[in-house]
């Protein structure tokens, strides 16, 4: 579902996987807004009440797991239009699957090579936001 | 109406194992047998010579007083109280009612068998053994203290035979000791100087008939006054009792023929006989042979019965106190190496090397320990496939321990397979490794001298049908060969603790394994843990890495001037990256490789082959590569997920270590007729089969180590070195077993099973 100006959060605790996960965005969505939460606490505060269009989320966060933030998200009454993609360095299927079940709509693995990382990150940002 | 007992029984040496020596019908002529019913005591049966004893004919019914005083009476239905069968002795002659009856002083009486027998005797003649018996406490005293000194077995062997002789005048006293197969040997003797030795002479079994020996456990002393005196029929109230009088108790018992002859061959005219029983078993006999006829009173007999307990008890308990001290030095030797065995870190080698030790705990030449996979053998046996005979059928599948004192005669194997042993004590184990221990002894070649031809114990008389008992006596000298010592009590005592000891030893060993198994496994998993965390927090700082080169260059896009060798310092750092990345990811897939569940499924080898081939080239297989897949032994039954992962890294190995300009690489299924998986089927064996550069062998144990690269990655383009680790962890987590055939410059093939086989 496409908004006219999307506004994108990344809850993201890498400074460099944010800049490139930006840069990214910026390429295929020069107009959409983007937002950042780095911790769990930050996260929970700030999307509660954004008009978001799109929540991608790291499981790694200083403060706990990504998942959480999301299955308390569902739980709060986040609309249905928000879409969620977990991204993260895990390839373990059970990560996988846990996101999944817990309401995302996309699970993504980071890719370690810049240029394949950037293409995942515009993929799913032009598929979701 | 009397009649005798039916003596028609008719005797000869093929039937006097059967013979009912105990109701012989008559008894010996120097006593007397006066016999009552135990319930209503009245006369049902005596000795033809009872007149000349009480001085008239006994009538049937009559009661004792008949004959007996009051007093005697008395006593005879006192020993009614006891058990039956133990011989009570009464003095209260002469009987009433016989004045002109012969004089007798002395009385024996027992109950048996729902009747008293009454047996009276003479005095006893008076002698030189008369004036020691008057002091018979005194004499066995003396008599125990001569049996306290000796040393060897064979000084209280001669011991107890003086002592014997002394006490009861008889003309020769020997100590005979029954041997193996129930033949036995005079062991002690004490003999007039008139008369020849027997000492050391063997006599077969069938000298002693089955009958004599259960009559000389229940009646301990036997004696025969004059084999040539007419036997005294015994006559029976017929009215009141059809069955035969039994005298297994009675001391004047009616000899049997056979025996009699026996004797008469040897010029034997009395004789008498002591058991000496052990732990209810029969020992052996103190045999006192006469030239004369002679009778031993009541008293006499009783002093000849005390010592022979005696001596029985000496000779037993000396025996069972060299058993116990020889066990108990063997003991000692056992627990010490059942120790060095415990403590040995590797379990068949200590044995093979303690194997001397072992063999002389049983005072064996040779001893072969019976692995599954075949014995090891030391010191002397027999060829190795009659050892490995042995070890099936005494060893496999038993629980108890088995002896064979000639290999030869009692199972027979042929001389030449057995080399120098002879006899055999088999231990079984009953472990899955280990089936047991065989010791072997060599044969022991000795000389047996036998009174008389022991292989012709009796001769053909007459018409041929009558069998009568050896005439000849004289020594005959026969050499034992093909048989080896008998394993002694101790040897079996001493067996069944090595065998107890091993398999509780085994039994430790394998929880000891147990342990060490599970730990390893921990260990392992710990390791995949280790290798997962770390490869998967690798990549993190990795991609930051990546990402903050990517930036560089994009920067230095926008300089107007390109500083000189910054480019390629960036491209370097790239290159080194992106080779950390491999790595990393090669970790990471054979952390995976060892980690969860295998899901077992029927996998068509194509399929997965195809799967493969997608998951090695992302684009497909290389044009100038070949792969051709044979499936021709059926599906496997594997994880999807690992067999593809495994065949995605042989089959880009394949075509990575591979020079020709059409790289071909087959991937074949075949059944190995010979091996078996725990469902009894030859496993399935997958070959893949390259045209490649081929390994050397040294190459080959270090292949399958992780990071390890055989070749400069410069000329085989990259590889991370997990691949065949990956490769090995997936087929040993099958059960399977993995291995590579390969020659340098033609190709290697890697052949693995993916279940488990013998």
């Amino acid at each position: 579902m496409a908004h006219a100006k999307p506004m994108i959060c990344f809850v993201e605790d890498s400074d460099i996987d944010f800049e490139m996960a930006l840069l990214a965005t910026r390429r295929v969505r020069p107009d959409a807004e983007v937002r950042r939460c780095v911790t769990f606490h930050d996260a929970v505060r700030t999307l509660g009440d954004a008009d978001l269009s799109l929540i991608v989320l790291d499981m790694n966060l200083p403060d706990g797991n990504g998942l959480e933030v999301l299955r308390h998200l569902r739980n709060l009454g986040m609309r249905e239009e928000v879409s969620v993609v977990v991204f993260s360095t895990s390839a373990n299927p059970n990560d996988r699957e846990g996101a999944l079940q817990a309401g995302a709509n996309e699970y993504v693995q980071k890719p370690s090579r810049t240029e394949v990382f950037l293409e995942a990150v515009g993929t799913f940002v032009e598929r979701w936001a | 109406m009397s009649q005798p007992d039916d003596t028609s029984y008719h005797v000869d040496l093929n039937n006097c194992d059967r013979e009912p020596i105990h109701i012989p019908g008559a008894i010996q002529p120097h006593g007397c047998l006066l016999v009552y019913s135990s319930e209503e005591q009245y006369l049902t049966g005596y000795s033809k010579n009872a007149p000349q004893w009480i001085g008239r004919v006994p009538k049937f019914g009559e009661p004792p007083e008949a004959s007996f005083s009051n007093e005697f009476v008395d006593e005879l239905r006192d020993l009614l109280k006891f058990s039956g069968g133990i011989v009570h002795h009464i003095a209260y002659p002469p009987p009433t009612a016989a004045s002109n009856a012969a004089t007798f002083t002395s009385a024996a009486a027992h109950h048996h068998d729902g009747q008293i027998l009454i047996e009276l005797e003479r005095p006893s003649q008076e002698g030189a053994n008369a004036r020691l018996l008057r002091s018979l406490p005194l004499r066995l005293n003396l008599a125990n203290q001569r049996l306290q000194a000796c040393r060897t077995p064979d000084e209280l062997y001669q011991t107890i035979a003086r002592e014997v002789r002394e006490l009861s005048g008889y003309d020769r006293v020997m100590v005979y000791r029954f041997l193996e197969d129930g033949h036995g040997a005079v062991v002690g003797e004490a003999v007039d100087e008139r008369f020849g030795r027997f000492l050391g002479l063997h006599y077969p079994a069938t000298d002693i008939p089955q009958p004599a020996r259960r009559l000389y456990l229940l009646n301990t002393v036997r004696s025969i006054a004059d084999i040539e005196a007419t036997p005294a029929d015994i006559v029976r109230d017929a009215s009141v009792d059809h069955r035969p009088l039994d005298l297994s108790y009675s001391c004047f018992r009616a000899v049997s023929p056979i025996h009699i002859e026996y004797l008469r061959n040897m010029g034997v005219r009395a004789s008498m006989s002591i058991s000496i029983i052990d732990n209810g078993k029969l020992w052996g006999l103190i045999a006192c042979h006469h030239y004369e006829p002679r009778s031993l009173s009541f008293e006499d007999r009783a002093a000849c019965e005390i010592l022979g307990i005696t001596v029985g008890t000496y000779l037993t308990a000396r025996e069972r106190d060299r058993h116990n001290e020889i066990v108990s030095e063997r003991r000692a030797r056992h627990a010490l190496l059942m120790r060095r065995l415990a403590a040995a870190d590797h379990f068949a080698e200590s044995l093979a090397e303690s194997s001397d030790s072992l063999r002389e705990l049983v005072d064996a030449d040779g001893v072969a320990v019976c692995w599954r996979g075949g014995p090891t053998s030391s010191g002397d046996t027999p060829d190795s496939s009659l050892v490995a005979e042995l070890a099936t059928t005494q060893l496999l599948g038993r629980d108890a321990i088995w002896t064979c004192q000639s290999l030869v005669n009692e199972c027979g194997y042929e001389q030449s397979r057995l080399g120098p042993s002879r006899g055999v004590l088999a231990v079984p184990l009953a472990t899955p490794d280990l089936y047991g221990l065989l010791f072997f002894r060599n044969e022991y070649i000795h000389e047996v001298h036998w009174a008389g031809n022991p292989n012709k114990p009796a001769e053909v008389q007459g018409n041929g049908v009558r069998l009568s008992p050896r005439r000849s006596f004289d020594e005959w000298s026969e050499t034992v060969k093909d048989r080896a010592r008998e394993w002694s009590a101790a040897d079996l005592d001493i067996a069944d603790d090595i065998r107890g000891g091993m398999i509780e030893l085994l039994g430790r060993r394998a929880a000891q394994l147990a342990a060490m198994n599970a730990e390893l496994r921990r260990l392992n998993d710990d390791l995949d843990s280790f290798a997962y965390a770390a490869s998967h927090d690798l990549r993190e700082p990795l991609r930051g890495l990546n990402h903050n080169l990517y930036m560089l260059a994009e920067e230095l896009k926008g300089l107007p001037e390109q500083p000189p060798g910054i480019a390629k310092r960036r491209e370097a750092i790239g290159v080194l990256c992106d080779r950390m990345d491999d790595l990393v990811q090669g970790l990471l897939r054979l952390s995976r490789a060892g980690r969860g569940e295998l899901e077992r499924e029927e996998l068509e080898l194509r399929a997965v082959v195809r799967d493969a081939i997608a998951m090695a080239w992302n684009d497909g297989a290389p044009e100038d590569v070949s792969i051709t897949v044979e499936d021709d032994a059926g599906p496997l039954k594997a994880d999807y997920a690992c067999l593809r992962e495994l065949l995605a890294n042989l089959l880009s190995n394949a075509a990575k270590y591979n020079q020709r300009p059409v790289k071909s690489i087959v991937v074949r299924t075949r059944r190995d007729a010979g091996r078996r998986t725990r469902m009894g089927d030859p496993p399935i064996v997958v070959d893949v089969e390259d045209n490649g550069v081929g390994m050397t062998a040294d190459q080959i144990p270090r292949a399958f180590e992780i990071f390890r690269r055989l070749l400069q990655s410069e000329s085989y383009g990259d590889g991370t070195g997990a691949g065949l680790a990956i490769v090995k962890k997936i087929v040993h987590r099958h059960g399977g077993e993995i291995w590579v055939d390969s020659t340098p410059g033609i190709g290697s093939t890697f052949r693995f099973t993916l279940e488990a086989s013998d």
